[in-house]
């Protein structure tokens, strides 16, 4: 379910760059200066980028330094994650009960109808046609 | 990084879809997924079956069941209220929570499904489930799952270094 830290999580998900500010601190540490040189960003805006990742809880900035370095934080990551992958559990096991149970109604349907030795799928006003 | 989803799902602009092959004739499979005597045999997880199933299928029609737990006897009561029928090509609702009188729980999320049935040869049935919810732009963070699994992958590894620190 879509709980409010989730979609906060995912709204700053959403941004291309701001992913790409994720993926450069999964590698470690980094300055404001030091995130906006891969980018061809201003500071200013990186700074932007950053305030909507520290409010999602995606990154925390050290108040000890001058410099301020930027950190990843894993949590919320690991539960967006963790709740597309339920979905896709979700949808995956319910096919997996409707593939099980379309077989088995058509096994008994089949066997209902074992008097005829033809493939059961043959529609035998298909077999006629053309003759 | 370059962790990719599994085979049938995809996450693009918002919604969820997931696909699956199933070897039956197409109205087969819509009845299926829609009469209640065949969700009542196949909707519930093995530990939760169904324990009634109501279809009314028309637009603006609902389908509401309860599944029950077989070891607790506890109810989820979920509602569907259909808001487009092509029988047996496609089927759009809303799906919600609700209680055994089919209020609908507001307080937790809905979201609008849809379903297709395409015919695959003749005899196989190729069907289609979208989930949109309600905070698309949320959704659509999800769009470069590859990179955040790749992170998570990193953090998960962390995670057993650190555990594996804290128990030295």
């Amino acid at each position: 379910m879509l709980s409010d830290p989730l979609s906060a999580t995912f709204a700053a998900l959403a941004d291309p760059t701001r992913r790409a500010i994720l993926a450069r601190l999964s590698l470690g540490e980094a300055s404001v200066k030091e995130l906006s040189e891969p980018f061809q960003i201003s500071p200013p805006a990186i700074t932007k980028h950053l305030k909507v990742l520290e409010r999602a809880g995606l990154i925390t900035r050290s108040r000890d330094a001058q410099w301020r370095p930027c950190k990843l934080e894993a949590k919320p990551l690991q539960e967006a994650s963790e709740w597309v992958e339920q979905y896709r559990q979700l949808w995956e096991s319910r096919f997996d009960r409707l593939e099980d149970y379309l077989r088995e109604i058509q096994a008994a349907a089949d066997t209902e109808a074992n008097s005829e030795p033809e493939q059961p799928s043959a529609p035998s006003a298909n077999a006629r046609q053309g003759e | 990084m370059s962790a990719t989803l599994p085979a049938g799902f995809e996450i693009k602009g918002g919604e969820l879809t997931i696909t699956r092959v199933f070897n039956a004739p197409r109205p087969l499979v819509f009845a299926a997924y829609t009469e209640p005597e065949h969700l009542m045999r196949w909707w519930g997880p093995s530990e939760y079956p169904m324990a009634s199933c109501t279809v009314d299928l028309r637009p603006g029609g609902t389908w509401h069941y309860c599944m029950k737990s077989r070891t607790t006897g506890d109810e989820a009561w979920g509602i569907a209220i259909y808001s487009a029928i092509e029988a047996p090509k496609r089927l759009v609702y809303t799906d919600a929570f609700s209680d055994a009188e089919g209020h609908i729980n507001e307080a937790l999320p809905t979201a609008e499904v849809t379903m297709t049935f395409e015919e695959v040869g003749s005899n196989r049935t190729r069907v289609v489930s979208t989930t949109k919810y309600a905070s698309e732009e949320a959704l659509q963070a999800v769009v470069q799952m590859g990179m955040i699994e790749g992170i998570t992958e990193t953090m998960g590894q962390l995670d057993a270094l650190l555990t594996e620190l804290q128990a030295a």
